[in-house]
């Protein structure tokens, strides 16, 4: 590779190309060649390119082309996974009837949150067994 | 036959801080993971990056506060940005009649050398700015934190990587060649790696990899749900939990607030498959408003499920095992291996290379479960 065209890459580097995480092309890069990241959810996982509201709708096709670019390899064969909600809804929209439904009828049982006394029946969590 | 000193199986934050470790003190090892570190539909995936001491068993405690000073130092120590926080947590109730045994929790836990308060009242509020104007208590921890699963565990494999600890991915561990009740080898369905400590840190895909000893390890398998919503300025330092209720609630730096707090979902191990439940969903957004109402308005982008492993006792089992020699597990971690995974790997490699189990991981020996069962058939 020449200097120039060097030069004219490196320019690049500052472009957004998540918009909602705010990741550039140069971080992008970085992540491709330091982590030996080949795919594009790999590249999602370590720099949050693709975890923003819009989930990857605006900058997978970009994410795509960095990563066949700078890995040499095809990456296209693998879509950004899809997260459920799919669309984000606001938190007391998914809370609306949380009442109505049987099942789950409370969370497992993590330590942190549990009742501290034994004595002190514990509201809804299962103690594991 | 490829040979290393040591074969890490798994490349969770266990396996991978382990190898870091080992790698470190120069001992040649070799990570090897069914896929590759942070994929999907694992305990990593499912961890919501709390690195805490507080609200632990007893037992625990001491490796918590030997963990947490070492994550106070882990982003120069791996040289990489682990979105790392140390701005307390505070795990919070709105029942009266739970404050006299969350004070008990708060003076056990002083006792073993935490810093933790019991807060009440406006002084609660004005610690935390945002709370249901219903909580009255909380235990404030103020050296308990977060920081990223997904980064932690990949800068333990790169820093890994440069100490000289090689890797061997898409390569899943089937068995154990064993020589005079001592390991030899590791079985991988891409050849054997000769070895002379085999690590199993593979979380709930341990049990399979074990049960080849006919070894069975007492653990289930639980799929989490975490939840994630768009980004908002920052308003919340501190990580959150509520006795009784399902929810740990914490804000990242890019904004987002992750909601977990045991919520299950559905899963596959075989195929890491995994599904949401909707009434998980929805309970746990009620439970994230209850907490903390001003996030009623905020959307939920993603959700999601991981696989965690949890023992009856809900502690992780760790150290070597008699027979056969050789063989150390690391795996059934319960829900909160993450802040304590850097200990348990600079402590394993400590015995590897000195032959000294540490005082902190003695207690999670599998001893104890036979220990147990032998007492309740007498």
């Amino acid at each position: 590779m020449t200097q120039k065209t060097d030069n004219r890459d490196r320019t690049f580097d500052d472009l957004t190309i998540c918009r909602c995480e705010g990741v550039t092309r140069g971080q992008l890069k970085a992540c491709i060649h330091h982590s030996g990241a080949r795919t594009i959810n790999q590249v999602k996982k370590l720099t949050r390119a693709g975890m923003g509201p819009c989930q990857g709708r605006t900058c997978a096709r970009s994410v795509e082309i960095i990563l066949t670019t700078e890995a040499k390899t095809p990456a296209g064969v693998e879509p950004y996974q899809s997260r459920p909600p799919v669309r984000g809804i606001p938190v007391s929209t998914l809370a609306m009837g949380s009442d109505q439904f049987h099942e789950p009828t409370g969370p497992v049982s993590v330590a942190m949150t549990r009742t501290p006394d034994p004595e002190i029946p514990s509201k809804q969590i299962h103690k594991i067994k | 036959m490829e040979t290393s000193d040591v074969v890490v199986i798994g490349a969770g934050i266990v396996g991978s801080s382990t190898a870091y470790y080992l790698a470190k003190a120069g001992v040649e090892v070799t990570l090897i993971d069914r896929r590759a570190p942070i994929a999907g539909g694992t305990a990593t995936q499912a961890c919501a990056g709390g690195v805490r001491q507080q609200g632990r068993e007893p037992l625990e405690i001491p490796l918590a506060i030997y963990s947490i000073n070492l994550w106070t130092s882990l982003e120069a120590e791996l040289e990489a940005d682990l979105c790392y926080r140390q701005d307390g947590m505070t795990v919070v109730t709105d029942d009266e009649t739970c404050i006299p045994a969350l004070e008990q929790r708060v003076k056990r836990e002083q006792s073993l050398g935490l810093n933790i308060q019991l807060v009440q009242g406006s002084e609660l509020h004005d610690l935390i700015a945002g709370l249901s104007p219903h909580i009255l208590a909380g235990s404030y921890l103020s050296t308990d934190g977060h920081a990223d699963p997904l980064r932690t565990v990949n800068a333990f494999v790169d820093a890994a990587r440069r100490r000289g600890a090689r890797f061997k991915w898409q390569c899943p561990a089937e068995g154990f060649v064993i020589n005079n009740d001592k390991i030899t080898a590791v079985k991988t369905r891409h050849g054997n790696i000769g070895c002379r400590f085999a690590i199993l840190s593979a979380g709930f895909w341990s049990r399979a990899i074990a049960a080849s000893l006919d070894l069975e390890l007492p653990f289930q398998f639980f799929p989490l749900q975490m939840m994630v919503t768009a980004g908002r300025p920052p308003v919340l330092d501190q990580v959150l939990g509520w006795l009784g209720h399902g929810i740990s609630l914490k804000q990242v730096p890019s904004g987002g607030f992750v909601i977990g707090g045991g919520w299950p979902g559905h899963a596959n191990p075989q195929n890491y498959s995994t599904r949401l439940l909707p009434g998980s969903m929805a309970k746990s957004a009620q439970t994230t408003i209850d907490l903390f109402p001003s996030l009623a308005a905020v959307p939920i982008v993603r959700a999601w499920v991981g696989i965690e492993a949890f023992c009856e006792d809900e502690m992780q089992i760790v150290g070597p095992l008699r027979s056969p020699a050789g063989l150390i597990l690391a795996t059934g971690f319960s829900g909160h291996g993450f802040a304590i995974g850097p200990g348990v790997g600079s402590l394993l490699a400590e015995y590897v290379t000195t032959g000294q189990l540490s005082d902190m991981i003695k207690p999670f020996g599998i001893e104890r479960f036979s220990k147990r069962s032998e007492e309740q058939s007498q």
